[in-house]
């Protein structure tokens, strides 16, 4: 029977010749024992009902493999098989039990998007209100943060709690999350933080299942400056923000310009509004115009981009950059 | 392109040998000096002139990496060092007393790289010294008309260097894309006006 529990513990079974089962077995204890410590709940368990298996790595030889490997059964049915190296070192053993837990609480990318479109649209709607009150978020019916509208900031409410986005994201996945406004704003201890790198990635990971209800109108978007959460995203995100540098674009447009999958650029336009890197009201907006390029700038401009296409592709395979 | 450069600029104590040192295949040649002026920093030694490094490309040649002078003084030779420059990278240091005065510094002395998308700042200390935020630079850009990122980098780690460089790579090829495009469309249209006559 598989783990269908995200917050149930996960079994392990160790399938290995006799004179090595007991040895791996008490190795497994005390990281397991360690990775209770860490909130991650295993128990040993017997081949047919353990979520994992380990296994030797190979031909099974007689010989103490140096590597194992360990058979993971994910909730979908599907057996994903992760090589265990050195496991006799140190926190080898550890480490690869904390991305096994991972793979096993990941959920199918539909859940994802589906919880970030929820909480942004959720989002938006409080911020909305007339001097929007704090908001409570809640994850597995427990205060997790307090969040300011206002100031886009969050305090978490202990200071254990405080995680990455990505983290963040997970509890909610896993636990369950309400946004609903703080009935008394008992403002915890914690240092407030920026709520816009979580909100960068709900917007992103929504793009999925499309554009939040104010992107769908026809009305242009002009972004106030270069949104600075987009640096080392998706390769089409400068072009993107040079489309809506002059308030000439809005999602319509965009998607007929077919810079992106369409799941990225609605996860962009998402994850900009979210952030409030757009003006409002679109192009009507007035801005101060930014200062005109010098001609001559302009004409060595295009005399060199040729060579600068070369030139900076060189630069990025020689400092090892991943785009080229 | 007769010299392939790059600059770092920004003030004193911003990292910019640092910088420069995380990507020269050179240890930098640097011309530093005890530091006299403790107005602008606290630094023992600080550069004076500039730094310099290089990087060999695999097509042979060389990059340049420059570091400019931060001293207020010399403000005058930071045009003249980005002049010809593929890029410049503008390192802010968020724990100085007035980080967007200096900002406003260095938007004044590349306002025509600015232009050509050829600027981008990294502003470092920023998990110590929050204030002021990304949000307040992006607000103190836009109020001078600039369009130009401004990104969170720690010039210790080489991986941020390196990701300040892409951001500011990415928008070269950007804005050059964008020339390139206008320029064929001239041309098409002088094209069609000839095939009319």
């Amino acid at each position: 029977m598989m783990n269908t529990q995200d917050a149930a513990p996960f079994s392990i079974a160790v399938a290995l010749p006799t004179y090595l089962k007991s040895l791996v077995e008490r190795m497994l204890q005390g990281v397991l024992r360690e990775q209770q410590e860490h909130g991650l709940q295993w128990y040993l368990s017997d081949t047919a009902n353990a979520d994992v298996t380990v296994r030797m790595l190979g031909e099974g030889t007689q010989a103490i493999s140096p590597n194992l490997l360990a058979e993971v059964r994910r909730r979908d049915g599907s057996v994903d098989l992760i090589k265990i190296e050195g496991p006799w070192r140190t926190g080898a053993m550890a480490l690869a039990l904390t991305q096994i837990a991972e793979l096993l609480r990941a959920r199918p990318a539909q859940e994802k998007s589906s919880l970030a479109l929820q909480w942004l649209q959720r989002w938006c709607e409080l911020r909305a209100q007339p001097n929007p009150p704090p908001v409570e978020l809640r994850i597995g019916g427990r205060l997790a943060a307090l969040l300011d509208a206002r100031n886009a900031s969050m305090q978490f409410a202990e200071r254990s709690t405080a995680a990455t986005p990505e983290q963040c994201i997970a509890a909610m996945l896993r636990d369950g999350w309400s946004l609903q406004p703080a009935p008394v704003a008992a403002v915890p201890a914690t240092r407030p933080v920026s709520l816009k790198p979580l909100l960068w990635q709900l917007g992103l990971q929504s793009g999925t299942l499309g554009a939040l209800p104010e992107l769908r109108s026809s009305g242009a978007l002009r972004l106030k400056g270069w949104p600075y959460l987009a640096a080392g995203g998706h390769p089409s995100f400068a072009e993107l923000i040079k489309h809506l540098r002059n308030g000439n674009n809005n999602r319509a447009t965009l998607q007929t310009l077919a810079l992106a999958p369409r799941a990225v650029v609605d996860g962009f336009l998402n994850a900009c509004l979210a952030c409030e890197f757009f003006h409002e009201g679109g192009a009507a907006v007035a801005v101060a115009v930014a200062a005109p390029v010098p001609a001559t700038t302009q004409a060595a401009s295009l005399a060199r981009s040729g060579d600068e296409q070369a030139i900076i592709s060189a630069i990025r395979r020689t400092l090892g950059m991943g785009r080229q | 392109m007769s010299e392939i450069k790059l600059l770092f600029a920004g003030p004193m104590g911003a990292g910019k040998t640092t910088a420069i040192r995380s990507i020269s295949e050179i240890e930098p040649i640097s011309t530093e000096v005890e530091n006299t002026d403790f107005a602008e920093s606290s630094k023992a030694e600080t550069t004076v002139a500039m730094d310099y490094g290089e990087l060999t490309l695999d097509t042979g040649h060389k990059l340049r990496l420059y570091g400019s002078p931060g001293q207020r003084r010399f403000e005058f030779m930071w045009p003249l060092l980005a002049e010809g420059a593929l890029g410049v990278v503008v390192l802010l240091d968020n724990s100085r007393p007035d980080p967007l005065a200096d900002l406003a510094d260095f938007l004044s002395a590349f306002g025509s790289q600015i232009g050509a998308g050829r600027v981008v700042v990294a502003v470092g200390r920023l998990h110590s010294h929050p204030h002021p935020s990304l949000d307040d630079y992006l607000d103190a850009v836009a109020s001078r008309g600039h369009f130009l990122p401004v990104v969170d980098a720690d010039v210790r780690r080489r991986d941020d260097v390196i990701g300040v460089l892409d951001v500011l790579f990415e928008q070269i090829q950007t804005v050059d894309r964008a020339s390139a495009a206008s320029d064929a469309d001239e041309w098409l249209q002088l094209v069609q006006r000839a095939r009319t006559q």
